[in-house]
């Protein structure tokens, strides 16, 4: 037999169906604003967290004011919760862009952490090239080929060096907004204008300025979770363990060296 | 123990601090088959009393007794396994689905039931042989409030209850309808509650129970009752 309340149910909607359309129209509305608003944490969360897998961004940073070298390095390696480490050189210098100075940070190019992303152009090949970001070109007028040149430090092999390319770089996502910050450092104004990658072979040091950190199973979980926060904590427990350590140890290999670059 | 039992049935009405009795400690016993007319002014407590019965209303004290079981302890779902399988109701404003046709609106009734009678003989039964794809708003008030006791008949219940089914119909429909409903009560053996205000139809019935202020002020056994062709008023 014929179900007789789907017939009225449905003659119902028949006989009034622009209404029940409008109706069905505002309650979907009413869904689909509801299930954005949930649904714009978590999504926020998610893309984040791809983006720094993708770029195996790094879990812990440190940095020293004596630097890192390859032993110390190996001794972070080997805790239990640390998956890599890799040592880095960066340094803050003034730029002379052909019409000013700016501050710029100079970072060295590093394969396997903190990937960035090369937007326009290649690579840099030798010690004489340089990627920026597209900041640098359109404030100051300049294009891929340009020449920009260090002030004032001998801490580069080569300071005249040209644009080859425009760099995207995990370490400032927010590079594109008006209200990003760069950091701070003690040259110039105070504030770093803008950021650029050189070959790591382009520095003149023979110990890391900071070194990455990645931390076992935290590229797994969630970026910013608990989970993942439990993981780092870990982490930066073990290696504070073997912070004190240092302080006492390489401040006499360094001495000699501080004594010479002054 | 008799087929329908009322014991000291209490139906009270909070209303913030006041209370309404509706019905105040009502007692009665109908056998199965009987055709009984509930007789009593406005606000007696006769509705209430047909509402419980039919398990569309709960009780505040007393018990109720239909066929040995105790449907003042049914929950929700017993309540509901009940009006569907053993009450046919019918309604003083006949209460029918506006877009379904005539004889849709008993296949409704009837799809809920497992031991059910064929909609379109009832239908036959009533006198609407030509009326049965209508809808109610193309048919009279006679016509509509046979709809209503085919819809009841048709589940082929145990009771048969009547909430005032002439209220709203004149004289000769009226008795057409009172007519019908005596057929049902002496032909199929069924157990029939008819409420009423006329006290004119009284002697048809095989048992008159007259309510009074919330409780039963009168009970009359009519040992030969009279035909509804017999009565005039």
């Amino acid at each position: 037999m014929k179900n007789r309340i789907n017939t009225t149910c449905f003659r119902e909607i028949k006989s009034s169906f622009k209404r029940f359309l409008s109706l069905l129209v505002m309650s979907m509305l009413g869904v689909g604003v509801f299930v954005g608003i949930s649904m714009a944490a978590p999504s926020m969360m998610k893309s984040i967290d791809e983006y720094y897998d993708d770029s195996n961004y790094y879990d812990v940073k440190l940095i020293s004011t004596l630097g890192f070298s390859d032993e110390n390095i190996e001794d972070i390696k080997k805790l239990d919760s640390v998956k890599e480490v890799y040592g880095s050189n960066s340094k803050d210098v003034l730029l002379n862009t052909g019409e000013n100075e700016s501050v710029v940070k100079l970072i060295g190019l590093n394969e396997d952490i903190n990937m960035v992303e090369i937007t326009s152009g290649t690579k840099p090949k030798n010690n004489g090239e340089i990627v920026v970001e597209e900041a640098l070109l359109k404030k100051n007028n300049l294009k891929i080929g340009s020449y920009v040149s260090i002030v004032n430090d001998d801490g580069f092999k080569k300071t005249k060096l040209k644009i080859v390319g425009t760099v995207k770089s995990p370490l400032y996502i927010n590079a594109a907004s008006s209200s990003s910050d760069r950091g701070n450092t003690n040259l110039g104004t105070g504030k770093i204008n803008y950021y650029a990658y050189i070959p790591n072979d382009n520095f003149n040091l023979d110990y890391y300025t900071e070194a990455y950190v990645t931390v076992k199973g935290a590229k797994e979980k969630l970026t910013n979770s608990e989970n993942y926060n439990k993981l780092v904590d870990n982490a930066l427990n073990e290696i504070e363990d073997i912070k004190n350590d240092y302080k006492n140890k390489d401040i006499m290999k360094f001495i000699p060296k501080l004594i010479t670059r002054f | 123990m008799a087929y329908i039992e009322f014991k000291n049935v209490n139906k009270t009405y909070q209303m913030g601090e006041i209370e309404i009795k509706a019905l105040n400690k009502t007692s009665f016993e109908i056998e199965k088959g009987e055709l009984v007319v509930i007789l009593g002014p406005s606000g007696a407590g006769k509705t209430t009393c047909l509402n419980i019965l039919g398990g569309m209303d709960t009780v505040t004290g007393g018990k109720v007794f239909v066929d040995g079981k105790d449907i003042t302890k049914y929950k929700d779902k017993d309540l509901i396994l009940y009006r569907r399988n053993n009450i046919g109701f019918v309604f003083q404003f006949y209460n029918l689905v506006q877009n379904l046709t005539a004889l849709e609106n008993v296949e409704l009734a009837v799809q809920l039931c497992k031991d059910h009678l064929d909609p379109k003989t009832i239908l036959n039964k009533v006198g609407l042989k030509n009326r049965i794809d209508n809808f109610p708003s193309q048919l009279s008030g006679g016509e509509q409030q046979r709809v209503a006791i085919a819809r009841a008949i048709a589940k082929n219940p145990k009771l048969l209850l009547c909430d005032e089914p002439t209220g709203a119909l004149d004289y000769k429909t009226g008795k057409q309808i009172l007519k019908l409903l005596e057929e049902t009560a002496r032909k199929e053996k069924m157990t029939v509650i008819i409420i009423t205000h006329n006290a004119a139809i009284a002697p048809m019935a095989d048992k008159i129970i007259k309510f009074k202020n919330g409780s039963v002020s009168d009970v009359v056994i009519n040992k030969k009752p009279k035909s509804i062709d017999e009565i005039e008023w």
